[in-house]
């Protein structure tokens, strides 16, 4: 999570993403864009991440057994979990995960991650992108 | 209507649909229920019908269901698949009995080898390699070409087809249209039997094995992260796959695409970049001679398609859809599915270039007796010229105007004449690889995409393939590639 330093909500790096659709350089630049007010932020140097994970781990992991909710695009791949809900409002979205049969309450498992998210629901493989597996929650 | 067939939903969306069909009183092929709850997921073919049938309930239907829509966070037609696959998975936990699969059956294995990047791009890399390369290339295009028009139709049907004609017509005019060096049945007939059909056969063959195995969907997982920047998705990788078989066939075949601009995206890479299999079969065997004139055309290709595509979606404005795809169980091929394809697929294909190849040569024929393609031939001299390729090889590009694979086995005879250095041959195929694929190919772009799209993409297509040429050309000299 980040909190924006000029309108003070707080997004994800993917949301981020999305704000910058119209943008023609999508990802190539080093900030990161408010998808409420618009303002962009630089980026965390990768050093200075680097060195925050390793003091932050712990207590990662401890949150992490307490909030089991996590959506796909978090998952590594292996995992097992239960759908728990679709968080989108885009109905195009909607549509192609009901079509292929990911609805909430169904057992899901992450069988790969890159290049594509390679999912089992039933007995139905599916291929999403980064895009739409992080609207899918999942209860593991 | 028996009531045990019938999904109870919850109370909200139970109350919803009664209210909804004591409104309905017009006669429709479908149960009032099913209308109702139609209606409720808002499907305009229905909504249109019922404003049709029962236009004085319309309104107050209309707002049951936005008052319906009201009660739920998500959209009902959402709601209602939830409860309906609740019911499907209550019904199959009854009566369906899961034997446990043996983890480690082959099936699983190669599913793993093939959709993982670093055994799968491997894979690709080989499935091109024996597939196109070794089968549609030297088999189709070599071994077959080679008997077809060597030991066929130069030395038995060329000469008898020659004889009679000269026999029994006595004009020289009416000899050249059905024989001779141009004629229907001398050009056109041999073009599109001995040299296009074999090789397009090969491709087929390969395509319909591929198709069967369920290998394409992995295939776009593969390549999803590519085709995004080029501003397609994996879904694309069906008709530019297609597409190494018959452009216009692909083009027809982009519509399955999500948005317009993928739709433009795609056939506008079709259209210059991906050489059909009969080009790609000429090509291959032109080229596969000197290996270094291959790998030159490849490197060239696959940059064109990637910069232009990346160009082109940063111009082009829009929205990029997601990719997903079910991925259908790996399975063996059978042998009757893929020889049913391949046929299918030549006949369309035969059906469609041979009045087009006869079409061409008519079309050659009028322009020679009349002088306008001798003039048509001197503008595109000077052209062939400026890229650095003989003056004879105009003939193949004007040919090539009419199709793609037709200019290319024009090449063919211009090589085995002797008339080209390697790098004229070089020049020479990635030129034609970039030009429009066929007249066929355009006329489906402007039924596709509209007439105004098809000539903006020409008008792109055919200074940039002679400038490509003309660089290439250029940098190969200066470079001092085939010193």
């Amino acid at each position: 999570m980040i909190k924006c330093s000029f309108c003070g909500t707080e997004f994800d790096e993917n949301d981020s993403v999305k704000a910058c659709a119209g943008c023609p350089m999508s990802k190539a630049c080093n900030k990161l864009k408010c998808p409420n007010c618009g303002y962009e932020a630089l980026k965390e140097p990768k050093l200075i991440r680097l060195i925050k994970g390793l003091f932050s781990s712990k207590r990662d992991v401890q949150c992490s057994s307490e909030n089991k909710k996590k959506n796909l695009s978090q998952m590594k791949s292996g995992d097992t979990g239960i759908i728990q809900s679709i968080m989108t409002n885009d109905s195009s979205i909607l549509k192609k995960l009901m079509c292929m049969g990911i609805l909430p309450g169904a057992s899901l498992s992450l069988l790969q991650t890159f290049p594509a998210y390679v999912v089992q629901v039933g007995f139905t493989h599916v291929a999403i992108d980064k895009d739409i597996a992080s609207v899918i929650i999942v209860e593991t | 209507m028996s009531t045990t067939s019938v999904i109870e939903y919850d109370s909200t969306l139970e109350n919803a649909i009664s209210k909804i069909e004591n409104l309905l009183n017009g006669s429709y092929v479908l149960s009032k229920r099913s209308i109702a709850l139609l209606l409720l997921q808002e499907d305009p073919d229905i909504s249109d019908k019922v404003k049709q049938y029962d236009s004085e309930n319309y309104n107050k239907i209309s707002d049951i269901v936005s008052q319906t829509k009201k009660l739920y966070n998500n959209p009902l037609n959402f709601i209602i698949s939830v409860q309906r696959q609740e019911k499907a998975n209550s019904i199959a936990e009854t009566y369906v009995k899961k034997v446990s699969e043996d983890k480690r059956n082959i099936s699983a294995i190669i599913n793993k080898l093939v959709i993982n990047p670093v055994t799968g791009i491997p894979i690709v890399l080989l499935v091109i390699y024996f597939g196109l390369y070794k089968f549609v290339g030297q088999f189709g295009a070599g071994t077959v070409v080679d008997f077809l028009e060597n030991d066929i139709f130069s030395r038995y049907i060329e000469p008898f087809i020659n004889r009679i004609v000269e026999t029994y017509i006595p004009w020289s005019v009416l000899q050249d249209l059905l024989a001779k060096d141009y004629g229907i049945f001398t050009m056109a007939l041999r073009y599109a039997i001995a040299i296009v059909l074999p090789i397009v056969g090969a491709f087929f063959i390969m395509f319909s094995i591929i198709e069967d195995s369920g290998y394409l969907p992995r295939l776009a997982l593969l390549v999803d992260r590519i085709f995004k920047r080029i501003g397609l998705n994996g879904r694309a990788v069906i008709p530019i796959v297609l597409g190494f078989g018959c452009d216009t066939m692909a083009t027809m075949v982009s519509r399955t695409l999500e948005t317009k601009r993928e739709r433009i995206i795609a056939t506008f890479l079709l259209s210059l970049a991906i050489p059909c299999s009969a080009q790609l079969g000429v090509i291959l065997a032109l080229l596969s001679g000197q290996p270094l004139t291959l790998i030159i055309w490849i490197i060239c290709v696959i940059l064109v398609f990637l910069l232009i595509g990346f160009l082109a979606s940063k111009v082009l404005p829009g929205e990029r859809p997601g990719f997903y795809m079910e991925l259908p169980p790996l399975r063996l091929p059978k042998l009757t599915n893929v020889l049913t394809k391949t046929y299918t697929r030549m006949q369309w294909y035969f059906l469609e270039i041979l009045p087009l190849f006869v079409f061409a040569s008519i079309l050659i024929w009028i322009g020679n007796i009349t002088g306008l393609f001798n003039v048509l031939l001197d503008i595109l001299k000077p052209v062939m010229t400026f890229i650095g390729l003989p003056p004879e090889a105009a003939e193949t590009f004007l040919f090539g105007f009419f199709r793609r694979d037709y200019g290319a086995a024009g090449l063919y005879d211009l090589q085995k004449a002797g008339a080209l250095s390697p790098r004229q041959l070089t020049v020479a195929a990635v030129t034609l690889t970039l030009f429009i694929p066929c007249i066929a190919q355009f006329a489906m772009t402007i039924k596709e995409r509209g007439i105004k799209t098809a000539l903006a993409m020409a008008g792109f297509i055919l200074p940039f393939s002679f400038l490509s040429g003309f660089v290439l050309n250029i940098l190969l000299k200066a470079l001092g590639v085939f010193a």
